[in-house]
């Protein structure tokens, strides 16, 4: 066999007799895993969790409140992400390993309350792999808040494959956030009917390794995709933030809305791809990325990826990489505010963009908002006045 | 209550703004400034309140025997020192009421005081909101965010009124307010005035100095104060100019 990267880890796999699908695993074990030189893996290095000793393991799914959810058997294929060398490799690994997934599937015209479900793994240092798949019917409208969580150092890794039927909503909320020095990758790949629309914010926390990736189809006029990120990272915290919109047809808008805060020596990465094909004319593609820099040594990359071949189309993107105000923290300091807490209150105003842009049900918000302020270590504060 | 003596502060690039400023207020008095644009007003205001980008040369400043300059910011403002800037900043993002409650609650904390519990808050913000004409949607915006530049200044006193110092330093808190504005914020300021607060009020209209009026007059000119006087002096000012009070 030819010394791929990740030989060993996938040979580990094999020994431990964890292998269920041995085409998708003789694929994989003859490509191996993307490694820095091609390119869309250039700022994130696999040798870390590649190198762990872990076991595979089931994915642990809670969620109590709706019929509409539930766990399915496992895919016979994960759907790869499109258009992502090397990206392929993980979906190939869930694949080959079999991972169960989620089914969330929500009928004609049904409006649904907020769903929560949180996932993680069954064991300790496990590798878990997930295929799930999410389907909404006709004029449906959703909002699913998935939380995936580590304690430890395990690696959860999915593909969640999602159908938007004309005139459906789904807003998603994808919290990821470790404990530990864990390892999440995730791969989404929505496709979306005419007048469809799919908002989903990620948020990444802690973690060792993160790259989450969306790759949305606009496949019918009349279609809306935003696709937006927090990224919170300290430490040595490393996060890439992954989105291809492809513009398949006319008359569909996109909208893509990173905030990314780095303190300490972590590093966040966005890449963000926008592709108008050539008879997809009146498109309206966005994309901004702003980044706040707490440290020196803390990095944050951005790569605008346009490819567009229609010629009346409307795309922006841009990216600021910045220091909080000096002015506004001045501001708060001759008010008596500390600056351990000018600093706080003004980071959360900046984290804050992405979501409240969305207009999400208040107890989803409610609960973004607790999780950044505790990432902030001033949980609690900052209240809303009822005026 | 405040003491300047031989006040020097230069830019970051080496320019000395302020070249010299002795002045000295006392518990209850008011004082007013006025002053050439460019003159130092801002500048010493900034110089008391610790913003960034100032480097002191020379002189010292005491708010009721400590010494100021040595503070950070908000040591300052927990000192009693408050300043309504003359170009409140912006903030995106902070809502106007939390920013209130943020900067009471720090200042309470400082002063050894439980915090205000919102209910307590909020009755308090509405009352003086009140009176300044400031409703509830300006403090459901953000921070200065959109605000008209009257608004800007209504904000500021009510900030003043929150935070209750007992030196308030007011740089042209009157700019940019029409007519009836200006009466509402120089009653929020007179409603604050006693025995044991200070104000230094810098202004380019002696219109203001009829509403709140000063015990002291200085000019400031080219970074030093030239000439001391009475209300009258902002009369005569308005009348004759600054040309013949410019610093030798
Ligand atoms: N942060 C700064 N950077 C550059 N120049 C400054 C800064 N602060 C003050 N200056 C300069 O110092 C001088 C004094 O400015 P200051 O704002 O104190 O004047 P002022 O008396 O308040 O004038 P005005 O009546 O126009 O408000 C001006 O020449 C101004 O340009
Ligand atoms: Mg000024």
């Amino acid at each position: 066999m030819t010394d791929v990267f990740g030989a060993d880890f996938l040979d580990r796999l094999h020994g431990a007799g964890a292998v269920q699908n041995a085409a998708a695993f003789a694929a994989l074990r003859e490509r191996g895993f993307p490694n820095r030189r091609v390119e869309a893996w250039r700022y994130t290095d696999l040798a870390g969790p590649l190198a762990k000793a872990l076991t595979p393991a089931g994915l642990r799914i809670n969620q109590e409140q709706s019929g509409l959810f539930g766990p399915i058997p496992p895919a016979d294929v994960a759907a790869p992400a499109q258009d992502q060398p090397g990206t392929d490799a993980l979906s190939l690994l869930n694949a080959s390993l079999a991972g169960e997934g989620f089914l969330f599937d929500v009928p004609e015209k049904a409006r649904l309350k907020p769903i929560f479900a949180r996932f993680s793994a069954m064991a300790e240092n496990a590798l878990v792999n997930a295929a799930n798949r999410i389907r909404l019917a006709e004029g449906a409208q959703a909002t699913l808040v998935e939380r995936w969580g580590n304690t430890d150092d395990s690696w959860l890794n999915s593909d969640t494959d999602i159908d938007l039927a004309p005139g459906a909503h789904l807003t998603r909320i994808i919290l990821v956030e470790d404990g530990g020095a864990g390892t999440q990758t995730h791969r989404t790949s929505p496709r979306l009917g005419e007048n469809a629309r799919y908002d989903c914010l990620v948020v990444t926390l802690g973690g060792g390794l993160h790259r989450i990736e969306q790759h949305a189809d606009m496949n019918a006029p009349g279609a809306h995709a935003g696709l937006a990120a927090l990224v919170l990272k300290t430490g040595s915290e490393h996060s890439d933030f992954v989105t291809g919109v492809r513009h398949l047809d006319a008359d569909n808008t996109s909208d893509q809305q990173v905030r990314t805060v780095v303190d300490q020596q972590a590093t966040a990465i966005f890449q963000g791809g926008i592709h108008v094909a050539p008879d997809s004319q009146r498109i309206e593609g966005d994309q901004l990325s702003r980044a706040l820099m707490l440290s020196d040594r803390a990095q944050a990359f951005t790569k605008p990826e346009l490819e567009i071949f229609a010629d009346d189309v409307k795309c922006s993107h841009g990216a600021t990489v910045g220091d909080l105000s000096e002015e506004a923290l001045f501001y708060l300091r001759a008010r008596g505010v500390s600056e351990a807490t000018a600093r706080a209150l003004l980071i959360l105003a900046f984290a804050r963009e992405p979501f409240a842009a969305l207009d999400l049900p208040e107890a989803v918000e409610a609960m973004l908002d607790e999780k950044v302020k505790a990432w902030l270590g001033v949980p609690g504060a900052f209240g809303e006045l009822d005026l | 209550m405040l003491d300047i003596k031989g006040l020097r502060a230069e830019l970051e690039d080496g320019t000395e703004i302020l070249r010299g400023i002795d002045l000295q207020i006392a518990q209850g008095e008011v004082h007013a400034i006025m002053g050439p644009n460019g003159s130092g007003k801002s500048t010493t205001a900034n110089v008391l309140s610790g913003k960034p980008g100032y480097g002191v040369t020379g002189g010292s400043v005491q708010l009721d025997g400590d010494d100021l300059l040595d503070m950070e910011p908000e040591e300052r403002a927990h000192s009693g020192l408050f300043q309504a800037f003359q170009y409140p900043v912006e903030i995106p993002g902070v809502q106007a009421s939390t920013f209130l409650q943020t900067a009471v609650n720090a200042k309470r904390k400082a002063a050894g005081l439980d915090e205000l519990d919102a209910l307590a808050f909020v009755r308090e913000l509405r009352a003086k909101a009140k009176t300044l004409g400031i409703g509830n949607d300006m403090l459901k915006r953000a921070v200065n965010v959109g605000f008209s530049g009257g608004e800007k200044k209504r904000f500021e006193t009510l900030q003043m009124a929150l935070l209750e110092p007992r030196m308030a330093v007011l740089d042209e808190t009157d700019s940019g307010l029409d007519i009836d504005a200006l009466r509402v914020v120089a009653d929020g300021v007179n409603a604050l005035r006693s025995p044991e607060r200070s104000f230094l009020v810098i202004t380019h209209y002696q219109r203001l100095l009829d509403y709140i009026v000063p015990d002291h007059v200085h000019i400031l000119s080219e970074g030093r104060i030239v000439k001391s006087g009475d209300k009258s002096l902002a009369l005569e000012v308005e009348q004759a100019g600054y040309a013949e009070f410019q610093a030798a």
